[in-house]
């Protein structure tokens, strides 16, 4: 009751105070000596003057935003999980962790400044919004790096010419950080022009995946995920019934082929982005300094000789210097800079999880299944690497627990790294054999046969000397025609088919029908590794379309393509692979979707 | 060999992690500290840490146990010993449970 509101009258109008009468009541307020209408609000009611307002919890933008730097990091291949929470002070706090658990950034608001920590920072970073953020990051960089003097720094996002969305920026910075990056970045956009997914068209796929908006379920997520503290994951597995229900098999199919496919540009596009905010050592760029060189050099040398071997595609593949390869020589720096684990964890300022190094960090890449395809796919040399053991490449298997995948995944990084030097020799020696094993255990034959199985309407069985067959087509018709004359004038589908049952069966004296493979112009074989997997996948979807041919055995699988069975040697391509599993799968296609897939050149 | 490795599922990491988060978050507010005053004891560049610590995401790092249990008036080696049950379960078991001869030489 102590408290006195004092009401300023309008200065043109008398004052009225009849409506403060009730009767013999009257109702007055204390204008504390000053005459009506004349008193200065004080200049601490101006708004501009006013303390801002304490913001409490992540706003809708902020959470949407954060949200989609997830979505960018899974599709390029980052595993992660998001988590929030608020303190006792209401201030709103995130972290990325890996799928062990383990936090490997937080981001956190307090006063109005963003504040990002990682175990692989040397001291957390702040700014107002995300673009400060990597302000700090380039510029501690740039200190830490004693050639920052010299270096030179290429500013994408100042130039007022190249727009990037607030999450593509930050999803770069922890993209940067993740693979402990500034000076490890090395992917200069003018070495991509001309060749492959340049770094403009990386970036704008990145800014298409950023601005696209939330689908329902998305937003659903999003929903929920400001609401309460759930963890995205937790969103994301209450989505998948729902997913599932609107989903076909054929775009299940087609869509998680255009999810791998597009990672590594993703992947790509935040590497493009981080050397835009970090800082590029000219010495990357200056032929004088053969260690950093060396670095870039590597895996290129090891791709074009995997290529000459296996291919014989010498020529092409020399010059072959996409991205995807400048990117195989960035995370071989990365293993070449594995932090020295004597060094004294105190010199960590970061308050996070003291125990997540960069090995394990880039083991967890490259343990997990689908992730580890990105990086697979990304990491060229190292895949090549994998080839060289044969017969038992590291299993996957989902029953396996996330620590025996890192526990495995960390041998195949010992691996990788003893062999490294002597890739150029093995690939060679691989490449006599007829087949290469694959790394890629997550993609196995039963997942093949659960997709085939959903079209078993549409296979007929065959008996070829006692070896089952089943095809979706009719093989009987065509043996019968083929065997009767096999000097006619054959369809030009027939040499390869009878080259495909031979390969299916192993018995070519009941299964000859007079050709060879001079229908395909080429039998290469190459590791299963994700381009393969994807176009495998898309051979798969266009078959429930009709577009594509099965024949399958009860551990081989033969995917035709028949446009390219009838189509000229010089368009075609025969390639096959051997699964986690053992079994095989065999494709005829058109030269251009391989070359689409980046499995030729 | 690597696989035969017991470890604990990240499920049952997290579990354990979110009970010592609730211990912890008991432990400050027996001494009646925020989050803050608790972080400004600690020097840690953003409080935030502690309430991530106490939802149960991350851990305390080792070379800073010594000083965590300082800062909430416990005694350090019961403090370690309770980080330890939590974060490494079975070491703590070798060590406390089973031979419990050992633990206390």
């Amino acid at each position: 009751m102590s408290n006195i509101f004092n009401f300023r009258p309008k200065k043109t109008e008398p004052l009225n105070s009849d409506f403060l009468k009730d009767a013999d009541d009257t109702v007055e307020f204390d204008l504390i000596g000053c005459e009506a209408g004349t008193e200065e609000l004080p200049q601490h009611f101006l708004r501009d003057d006013l303390p801002c307002p304490v913001l409490q919890d992540w706003s809708n933008q902020e959470l949407a935003n954060i949200y989609r730097v997830k979505k960018l990091l899974d599709a390029a291949g980052v595993p992660n999980t998001l988590e929030r929470g608020i303190t006792d002070e209401g201030d709103p706090w995130c972290i990325f962790c890996t799928h062990g658990g383990e936090v490997f950034i937080h981001l956190c608001r307090v006063n109005n400044l963003y504040t990002l920590d990682s175990p692989n920072l040397r001291n957390p970073i702040t700014g107002v919004d995300f673009a400060d953020l990597i302000a700090e990051f380039s510029a501690g960089a740039l200190a830490k790096n004693p050639a920052a003097s010299r270096s030179r720094v290429i500013q994408l996002q100042r130039n007022g010419k190249v727009f990037l969305h607030p999450s593509a920026l930050l999803a770069a910075l922890i993209w940067s950080i993740y693979i402990n990056s500034e000076d490890l970045v090395m992917l200069a956009p003018e070495d991509e022009a001309g060749a492959g997914l340049g770094a403009d068209d990386s970036i704008n796929l990145l800014n298409e995946v950023a601005l696209a908006p939330l689908d329902a379920g998305e937003a659903t997520a999003v929903a929920h995920f400001m609401d309460t503290p759930l963890t995205a994951d937790q969103i994301i597995s209450a989505r998948q019934p729902e997913a599932e229900r609107d989903g076909t098999m054929f775009r299940d199919f087609v869509g998680k082929s255009a999810m791998v496919a597009s990672a590594a540009p993703i992947a790509v596009g935040l590497s493009s982005i981080a050397i835009a905010f970090g800082i590029m050592s000219e010495g990357f760029f200056d032929p004088a300094d053969d260690t950093e060189m060396a670095a870039l050099d590597l895996p290129v040398v090891e791709d074009s000789a995997d290529n000459t071997a296996v291919a014989d595609q010498s020529s092409a593949d020399a010059s072959r210097n996409t991205a995807q390869f400048d990117l195989a020589a960035v995370l071989q720096a990365v293993f070449e800079h594995v932090p020295n684990p004597d060094v004294d964890p105190s010199a960590l300022s970061t308050e996070i999880a003291a125990d997540i190094d960069l090995s394990t960090l880039l083991s967890s890449i490259l343990a997990l299944p689908s992730p580890a395809d990105v990086a697979l796919s990304i990491a060229g040399g190292f895949q090549d690497s994998w080839a060289d053991e044969a017969p038992a490449p590291v299993t996957f298997a989902d029953d396996l627990s996330p620590e025996q995948k890192t526990a495995s995944a960390e041998g195949e990084l010992d691996k990788a790294q003893t062999t490294r030097s002597t890739t150029t020799d093995t690939q060679i020696e691989n490449a006599d054999s007829i087949i290469i094993n694959s790394p890629d255990a997550a993609f196995d034959f039963a997942s093949v046969l659960d997709f085939t199985a959903s079209m078993a309407d549409a296979f007929k069985t065959f008996d070829f000397g006692g070896v089952q067959i089943q095809a979706t087509f009719d093989i009987a018709s065509i043996t019968a025609t083929s065997s009767a004359d096999p000097t006619d004038d054959a369809p030009s589908i027939e040499p390869a088919i009878s080259d495909l049952l031979n390969t299916l069966t192993d018995t070519v004296d009941t299964i000859d029908l007079g050709g060879d493979i001079n229908g395909v112009s080429e039998e290469v074989y190459k590791p299963l590794d994700i381009n393969a997997h994807a176009f495998i996948q898309y051979m798969l979807g266009m078959s429930s379309v009709g577009e594509v041919e099965i024949v399958q055995t009860q551990n081989e699988l033969l995917l035709m393509d028949f446009d390219a069975l009838r189509a000229s040697a010089a368009e075609t391509v025969h390639m096959g692979w051997v699964l986690a599993d053992g079994n095989t799968v065999y494709t005829i296609g058109m030269r251009d979707d391989y070359m689409e897939y980046d499995l030729i050149a | 060999m690597l696989a035969e490795v017991q470890k604990a599922t990240p499920e049952e990491a997290k579990e354990q992690r979110t009970a010592l988060g609730i211990w912890l978050k008991e432990l400050r507010e027996s001494q009646h500290l925020s989050q803050r005053e608790l972080a400004d004891r600690l020097s840690l560049d953003y409080y935030t840490f502690i309430s991530q610590l106490e939802n149960g995401r991350g851990r305390i790092p080792v070379h800073r146990y010594a000083e965590w249990a300082n800062a909430l008036g416990k005694d350090q080696r019961s403090f370690v010993r309770k980080l330890l049950s939590y974060y490494e379960p079975t070491t703590y078991k070798i060590l406390f449970e089973e031979d419990g001869t050992q633990a206390s030489a």
